[in-house]
């Protein structure tokens, strides 16, 4: 099993639902990605996330680790977001979803945007930009790095010579700052334009 | 571990050395405030996925553990309740014992008919 859930998987085979609410908080977001691209309702989507969850949790004793916990969500995530479409008759995007580089998720999925998933990506990421641009210079670039470039800490470092202890700072005080400057957008205009 | 959000911030990035790793879980199943902090930095990372994030993810997260100690509680609740009715209290063992009794009858019956075809052969002896 991939490292880094296997203590909170464990944990919650065993009954632990604490540990199986921290797995939550940490990919509930990610899983809710997934589906917004293909499933414009967002009452559907957070349906559909719920559901994701609810079926993993049933089935985590059959998960055997044989890939990262995450991919295994994303799986039930995609089979739920094509089980709904088929359901209510929509078919699934000619572009099939299928698993590929889950820890790159946002490239491969963008292609099967609808172009409502395709509008409200421009105004969040519209959103972020306004965000990331009120960012100092040195937790502007750690943010870019890690979030849109994926690289590791250690990568980062090198990249701004500096200590990893300082990549991981900036990056955390920028994803705070971030955060409460999209409060308003999140909480208020969010879909908006939809 | 007291309260560092920073090190959820580098949790949620896995990129914590596997002790460091270990003492945060530790602290998040007992921090309420921490976890708090996990979902909304969650949030942030998310967005750059996009096109769309969970408004409010602590109370997505609590809907989401609801449905799921609630069908637990609701299922134990329900076997509970079926365990406690009278019918399943007394119903169960006198079941068991007329299964016990029929199986033993029809493990009988064979020496009964065997018996009986005796003796049904014994009356047509007769006649």
């Amino acid at each position: 099993m991939t490292e880094l859930d296997v203590d909170l998987v464990e944990r919650a085979k065993g009954g632990n639902t604490k540990a199986f609410e921290i797995l939550v908080r940490k990919y509930q977001g990610r899983v809710a990605a997934v589906i917004s691209r293909t499933v414009s309702d967002h009452d559907r989507v957070q349906d559909l996330t719920q559901e994701t969850f609810l079926k993993a949790y049933r089935a985590l004793n059959g998960f055997r680790g044989d890939s990262a916990f995450f991919t295994w969500l994303y799986r039930i995530a995609i089979n739920t977001a094509k089980n709904y479409l088929i359901s209510s008759g929509r078919g699934i995007p000619d572009n099939d979803l299928e698993l590929g580089e889950v820890d790159q998720v946002a490239p491969e999925l963008r292609e099967t945007d609808t172009p409502e998933a395709s509008l409200l990506r421009g105004e969040l990421m519209e959103n972020l930009r306004l965000s990331i641009a009120k960012l100092t210079p040195a937790m502007r670039e750690a943010i870019m790095l890690r979030e849109l470039q994926g690289m590791s800490y250690e990568e980062i470092a090198e990249r701004m010579a500096c200590p990893i202890g300082t990549v991981r700072s900036r990056i955390f005080r920028g994803r705070q700052e971030i955060a409460d400057i999209m409060k308003n957008y999140i909480h208020h205009g969010i879909g908006k334009s939809i | 571990m007291s309260c560092n959000p920073e090190l959820v911030s580098a949790f949620l990035d896995g990129e914590l050395d596997e002790v460091i790793r270990d003492a945060v879980i530790s602290h998040l199943m007992r921090c309420e405030t921490c976890c708090q902090v996990l979902g909304k930095l969650s949030q942030v990372r998310d967005a750059f996925l996009g096109p769309w994030v969970l408004p409010d993810p602590d109370a997505f997260t609590s809907l989401v553990m609801t449905a799921i100690t609630g069908s637990r509680g609701e299922a134990s609740s329900r076997r509970d309740t079926l365990l406690s009715h009278p019918l399943v209290r007394f119903g169960a063992p006198a079941a068991l014992a007329a299964a016990a009794v029929s199986g033993w009858m029809q493990h009988a019956q064979p020496v009964q008919d065997a018996q009986g075809g005796a003796s049904a052969n014994s009356v047509s002896d007769h006649r």
